[in-house]
């Protein structure tokens, strides 16, 4: 007898249609799964023999043959378990004659534990969502562990908690609960607040127009001047993910079994690797791809500090995500698509000792040794960071008689305003933030306001700017202006973007 | 009798020629009675007798041929530069002295504008406080009127070269290159700037010699030979810098080392030296009492640069009251400011301590260093 079910696949963070056909015929026993399958899922015989025994029904001792359709794409997954199990049951006669429609309405994913539990798979989310994006009224068996996730795609979505369960619905003999989103969790604060870093007035005003303008950072100062504090903190001024940000996020973490409680992440996020990963696992890749840190900070921060050590592969495989938001990873079966949109956050030491600059510490390192330090990070990926930012310590008795600083609260208002601005500056150009304006858009909503000529004639004689880092000031004096809510770029906008683009001098004319 | 601008020609001619050691050339002029007379010899008369090895004296007349002093001329007229040689009043009289000074000496700017010479040598790859001690020497050398002579090398020269400048004074830069080639090439606003202020670049190479390794050793001699005294900053055992301080003892000079910790690699040169006896250097005291008695004549106890600081003045009263008030908070702090510094300091927000920071630097009072803000002035 055959029997036939629908499940999904997953390519990238996206989902497709799988078909299991399943044959069960007369001759030597035999069980055997064609249509591309990957190691994990020949080895869901095991499971599925034992599940479905140990369910209660008795294995056919048949030539079994399954069939995952379309044939040619690879597979991979343990969520093939539930439908070739069912597909057994079903071609050996324990899906009832009436009931054989309900297997044409539904959906299975779930991996089987040998007693015929249903285990939790990565990847539902964007398997659901790619169904209900391409029109399917079908609906979801799930394991009871995925069903909040579920529950996100707005798919109807029925929990199952056991092989027999999910039997029992088909056949009609019993229901099983639908899927109900979790409750949203209160944002979260685990990282910090902004009033918690004390002075570091302009180090935090550089970081608000970052947040404003998506424009990406390299903070340089000796250690303990609070580079990592600043960074941990940076996504919290940055506004509340909108659905459908929140939505990409999940998926990017579903698919690689990250999310917390099957809940909709609904706070940036904030990936922060060592120095000492690959370029792969920065970026995304692997024989069965998988989405990188890049992608895992999708719609957040990504935060590499220690930015000089890590490898220079690792450095410039960046390129590609901080230029066009996306990772491709190209295979000899399949090309795969992350997305990447992230805002980079990099620190560094100003030296390899990290003491250059420092009030108290002496440096010791030569101009020879700070020029190689520095030339690491090459010119393609600095080209990409519009703000530079230095910092130094500051003293103990300064630190003491702070104040606080604004709160997240606060200051994130001004970012959201600013991004609003912008939202409209840039409707139907494709264009999301000031960071990304090209040569045509920067002329046309960066007009030089009178006198700034002779402005940027003096920046560049007296301070050493070139033309292209005035392109980089005048993008930055952009958000400055939208964070002052004022619709032209005034003089003082402009000047204050110099500010933010100290490494761009070339007045030192000694090398330290 | 012989025809004084011909043989300043002929002298000039034998400089060009890199393959004879200066001091056997000055012996060849001896031998023969003048320059001219050494170029009209042939290689068989040159090595039988003049001493020369007869491939050695082959390969000098062939080199001969290969200059041309009208070229030298004419290429130091289009860059501004002067070609001076014994013969001339204007040869600096200091390395007139020397065993073998240089048969010419090309000069870019006014070497008489220069008083009591001091030469500060050390290494390319300094430390903060190599940085720190040259910077604060050079300084001192030209409040007190003295003038800074070095070689525009990466490093402790540079360092001691743009103090000089910056402080007013008035500095030398011994090239081991042809005037017409910058050598570091990131020093080329450096070298301009020296000769604004009335300083000088001076080398014995011509004009378009380029920056030969062997060249540098020869440099040095003349870092010394111009120099009343040497003071060596930082710089290992085998390093340019106490080439010069040994060039220096040989013809008769001071040598003077800056002490650093024992544990430092770039010190290991001074210390030794200052173990053999050369005079430590703490400050600019301790240069000044070195010197010979008649290197002081004549000099004021600080030369002050007029016409900087009224142009300071000026700069500083034309200044908008925000940018007085941050130039008074980086002026009053210790080591410079940086924003927050300033922001803490006067309680602004950043933007306006921005428009304050941008109208002082670019009327250069103040100059940014990694994240401080220092004034110049």
């Amino acid at each position: 007898m055959l029997s036939k079910l629908h499940t999904s696949g997953l390519r990238g963070i996206d989902g497709f249609n799988i078909r299991v056909e399943v044959d069960v015929a007369k001759g030597l026993p035999t069980y055997a799964v064609v249509g591309l399958p990957d190691a994990g899922i020949k080895e869901s015989k095991d499971r599925v023999v034992a599940a479905v025994r140990n369910s209660g029904f008795d294995f056919p001792v048949k030539k079994i043959t399954v069939n995952l359709a379309p044939a040619e794409v690879k597979k991979t997954g343990t969520h093939f378990d539930l439908p070739i199990a069912l597909g057994v049951l079903a071609a050996s006669g324990k899906v009832k004659k009436e009931a054989a429609a309900r297997l044409e309405t539904a959906v299975f994913i779930g991996e089987l534990a040998l007693d015929g539990a249903l285990r939790p798979v990565i990847g539902v989310l964007p398997m659901l969502l790619s169904l209900k994006q391409s029109g399917s009224r079908k609906i979801a068996i799930v394991p009871v562990e995925n069903s909040a996730e579920a529950a996100l795609s707005g798919l109807d979505c029925l929990a199952a908690g056991s092989l027999k369960e999910a039997l029992d619905w088909i056949n009609g003999a019993a229901e099983l609960s639908p899927c109900r989103p979790a409750e949203r969790e209160l944002r979260a604060t685990a990282l910090g607040d902004f009033s918690e870093v004390k002075n570091q007035a302009f180090a935090k005003r550089a970081l608000e127009i970052a947040a404003a303008g998506s424009h990406n950072v390299i903070m340089i100062g000796p250690p303990g001047t609070g580079k990592s504090m600043l960074a941990r903190r940076f996504a919290s001024i940055l506004p509340p993910l909108t659905d459908e940000e929140a939505l990409e996020v999940t998926k990017i973490y579903s698919v690689i079994g990250l999310i917390k409680s099957s809940r909709l992440i609904t706070e940036r996020p904030f990936r922060e690797p060592h120095h000492t990963i690959s370029d792969a696992a920065l970026i995304g890749g692997g024989t069965n791809p998988r989405p990188g840190e890049v992608s895992l900070a999708h719609n957040g921060v990504l935060f590499l500090d220690e930015f000089t050590e890590f490898s220079r592969p690792a450095i410039e495989s960046l390129r590609e995500p901080l230029e066009s938001w996306k990772v491709t990873v190209s295979r000899v079966k399949e090309t795969v698509v992350y997305p990447a949109r992230c805002l980079l956050v990099a620190a560094m030491n100003p030296c390899p000792c990290g003491y250059l600059g420092h009030d108290v510490r002496e440096c010791s390192c030569t101009p020879l040794q700070v020029h190689k330090y520095r030339a690491k990070v090459s010119g393609p990926i600095m080209d990409r960071i519009d703000l530079h930012l230095q910092l130094s310590p500051i003293k103990f008795a300064d630190w003491e008689a702070l104040p606080r600083g604004e709160t997240s609260r606060t200051v994130g208002e001004r970012v959201a305003a600013a991004m609003a601005a912008q939202r409209v500056r840039f409707k139907d150009s494709g264009i999301r933030a000031n960071a990304f304006m090209g040569v045509r858009e920067l002329r046309e909503h960066c007009r030089l306001p009178e006198g700034a000529a002779g402005l940027l004639e003096t920046a560049m004689n007296k301070l050493g700017f070139s033309a292209r880092s005035l392109d980089k000031i005048l993008k930055i004096s952009r958000t400055v202006a939208d964070l002052d809510g004022s619709p032209e770029v005034k003089k003082a906008h402009i000047i204050e973007a110099m500010q933010y683009r100290a490494l761009d001098k070339t007045t030192e004319l000694v090398a330290k | 009798m012989i025809n004084r601008e011909e043989e300043i020609l002929a002298r000039i001619r034998l400089n060009a020629v890199s393959c004879m050691r200066t001091d056997w050339l000055l012996r060849l002029i001896e031998l023969y009675g003048g320059a001219e007379e050494v170029l009209s010899k042939s290689a068989g008369e040159l090595s039988a007798d003049g001493g020369l090895s007869p491939e050695t004296a082959g390969n000098f007349v062939s080199n001969l041929s290969a200059t041309d002093p009208h070229k030298e001329l004419e290429a130091a007229r289009k860059s501004g530069a002067r070609i001076f040689t014994a013969l001339d009043g204007y040869f600096p009289e200091l390395l007139g002295k020397i065993y073998d000074p240089p048969l010419a000496l090309y000069v870019k700017g006014d070497l008489a504008l220069g008083r009591a010479p001091v030469g500060i040598v050390g290494t390319r790859n300094p430390t903060d406080y190599g940085v720190r001690s040259a910077a604060r020497l050079a300084r001192e050398l030209s409040a007190s009127g003295l003038t800074v002579v070095s070689g525009l090398a990466r490093g402790i020269d540079t360092v001691a070269h743009d103090a000089s400048v910056k402080s007013g004074g008035v500095t030398w830069a011994v090239l081991g290159a042809g005037l017409n080639i910058c050598y570091p090439r990131e020093n080329k606003k450096l070298a301009e700037s020296i000769l604004e202020r009335d300083g000088a670049l001076v080398s014995e190479f011509p004009m378009d010699a380029g920056p030969m390794p062997a060249n540098f050793p020869r440099r040095n001699r003349i870092i010394s030979g111009l120099s009343y005294a040497t003071v060596v900053i930082e710089g290992d055992f085998k390093s340019g810098a106490l080439i010069t301080a040994r060039a220096a003892l040989e013809q008769g000079r001071e040598v003077l080392a800056l002490p650093g910790p024992v544990d430092s690699v770039m010190s290991r040169g001074p210390n030794m030296l200052i173990k053999n006896g050369a005079a430590l250097v703490e400050g600019v005291a301790d240069i000044i009492a070195s010197l010979p008695p008649e290197a002081l004549f004549g000099l004021a106890p600080v030369r002050h640069d007029r016409r900087a600081e009224k142009a300071a003045a000026g700069r500083l009263s034309e200044l908008s009251p925000d940018a007085k008030s941050a130039c008074g908070a980086i002026t009053g702090s210790e080591g410079g400011l940086n924003m927050d510094g300033l922001v803490h300091t006067l309680g602004w927000p950043v933007q306006r301590a921005a428009a304050a920071l941008f109208e002082l630097e670019t009327s250069s009072i103040i100059t940014q260093s990694a994240d401080k803000y220092k004034t110049t002035v």
